[in-house]
């Protein structure tokens, strides 16, 4: 398939929602040593209003169900998460059909207007140690799929990869902003903890789209 | 809050303490539901007035839920513990209480304040609302080697919040009343300090998420330590020195009301002693994020404009 149905979109969605659920404990932990440990906590909070979110309501298009993600996101969050991840699901929402479908080069173009905005409002940029550094070679990935004209799962698979390499390499990282640039040098070797919860929005997106039927 | 204990099991303990003060003060203030933050306002809001809201992380208080009242916020809205309030909730508030007059935000100057505070600037100014922002970046130990942009806030907001109060009272457009308070939050410096029992030693610079302290030195009375804060923070006042010093003692949780007024008194005679003049002098539990014994101390210097606002104020407290 080169296009993704609103049904199974969702499904992707719901299944991020529940894997940043279950590793909040990851998240705060990582939070607590290099961040004020909310991270954790307030990813949670929000994905715990998009999965219910979504379980109360039907969708039929592709715009109104991300929008209405990145919206519950940044009404349930607060901290900077909130904006980041609400902006991740907003700022490329242009690219959105009103239909019940989108294509490979919608999908990819509205995660890389999405991370374009959070570089703007954030004032940051990959290679920082933020969730950029994860969402940036995400995004690579994607748009080589829908370039060479790939498949919607490997579109998925790829971005996937990518959140994880980014995510791995954050490692490496000193902070550079937010409250974890304070902590200086000792922020090295631990990962971003934004970066690993958009490593783990992709890594939810991945298992789930090949579940997906017509995927 | 694993410091706390007098509260309750799987309940939102923030928005228990707001339930508490609405029991106290039902005849003035006024809660604005939400699920996800925690929102006071006046209860009658003078009209035809620039409308400023104060806004941050949760803590044990009283910023941010304590600063409602005359002479101080219009309204506060409060994230959960540490984490700052979403975007949504500050538009709204701001939403319900504007008087044509625009809005001015007040809130420390970390990433998630910047970014909501940011975003809620964006949409109400969407809808036709003046709003302006002014974040307070005092904390001296905050950032190494970087510009005042760069540093987080600590108590010194309640400078800020206080002249901007009575600027915006005396009926200042919002351009002005935000361009005081930057006035303020550019000469003022604050610096925590906190007592290591174990070392025997006073710590400066601890961050209240953990960063660890820039100086330790080994404790010997006050006297020496007052003597320490106003050589730093003097210095880190630089062209400003010569204004009025303002001194703020804010308490941190396991520090007495006696060693409050003790530090104060110190600090006066220790600046008074350099013959600098003080001015208003207030101890207090006012920003109590550290679960330490110790202090923030801050101290703004200010001109004849500022001083001409603090005048108004009654006794300089900062909370109801």
């Amino acid at each position: 398939m080169k296009t993704i149905h609103v049904k199974n979109m969702k499904a992707l969605l719901v299944h991020a929602s529940e894997t940043i659920i279950e590793n909040e404990p990851l998240l705060t932990k990582i939070d607590t040593v290099i961040g004020d440990g909310d991270h954790g906590i307030g990813m949670k909070r929000g994905f715990m209003a998009v999965k219910k979110m979504l379980e109360k309501k039907e969708f039929l298009e592709m715009d109104t169900l991300c929008k209405s993600t990145g919206i519950e996101l940044l009404k349930s969050m607060g901290g900077a998460s909130g904006v980041i991840f609400g902006t991740m699901f907003l700022g490329g929402i242009s690219h959105m059909p009103h239909e019940n479908f989108a294509d490979l080069n919608q999908i990819a173009s509205y995660f890389a207007d999405g991370e374009a905005a959070i570089e703007r409002r954030g004032k940051t940029k990959p290679g920082q140690k933020t969730m950029l550094d994860a969402l940036m070679p995400a995004i690579s990935a994607m748009k080589q799929v829908a370039e060479n004209s790939g498949e919607i799962r490997t579109l998925f698979e790829e971005g996937y990869k990518g959140a994880l390499q980014g995510m791995e390499a954050s490692k490496t990282m000193q902070s550079r902003v937010g409250r974890s640039k304070n902590f200086h040098e000792s922020t090295i070797g631990l990962p971003d903890p934004g970066a690993v919860s958009t490593s783990l929005i992709f890594k939810a997106f991945a298992e789930e789209i090949v579940k997906c039927e017509e995927c | 809050m694993k410091e706390l204990i007098f509260i309750n099991k799987n309940k939102q303990h923030l928005d228990e303490v707001i339930q508490g003060i609405m029991a106290a003060r039902p005849e003035a203030l006024r809660r604005i539901e939400n699920e996800y933050s925690y929102v006071l306002t006046k209860k009658e809001l003078f009209a035809d007035k620039v409308q400023v809201i104060v806004n941050g992380g949760g803590g044990r208080g009283p910023f941010f839920e304590g600063v409602v009242g005359e002479g101080m916020a219009d309204a506060m809205v409060s994230g959960d513990f540490n984490c700052a309030p979403n975007a949504y909730m500050l538009y709204q508030t701001a939403k319900e209480i504007e008087q044509n007059k625009g809005i001015l935000f007040i809130a420390n100057n970390f990433m998630g304040d910047y970014l909501n505070n940011d975003m809620a600037k964006e949409l109400l100014e969407g809808d036709g609302i003046e709003t302006k922002v002014c974040y307070a970046s005092d904390d001296i130990y905050s950032s190494r080697g970087e510009n005042k942009e760069n540093r987080g806030g600590l108590s010194g907001i309640g400078f800020i919040m206080k002249v901007a109060a009575a600027a915006s009272e005396s009926g200042e457009n919002l351009k002005e009343v935000h361009r005081v308070s930057e006035k303020v939050n550019e000469r003022t410096r604050s610096l925590s300090l906190c007592y290591n029992v174990g070392k025997n030693a006073i710590e400066f610079g601890n961050g209240f998420s953990g960063e660890k302290p820039t100086e330790i030195v080994p404790y010997e009375d006050v006297n020496r330590v007052a003597e320490k804060v106003v050589g730093v923070l003097m210095n880190e006042l630089g062209r400003y020195r010569s204004g009025r010093i303002h001194i703020m003692v804010n308490r941190m949780l396991y520090t007495s009301y006696a060693e409050g007024y003790i530090m104060l008194g110190a600090l006066k005679k220790k600046l008074e002693g350099r013959g600098i003049k003080t001015g208003i002098c207030t101890a207090g539990n006012y920003f109590d994020a550290y679960d330490y014994n110790g202090f923030i101390i801050s101290f703004m210097a200010a001109d004849d404009e500022i001083e001409n606002y603090t005048k108004r104020v009654n006794g300089f407290d900062f909370t109801v």
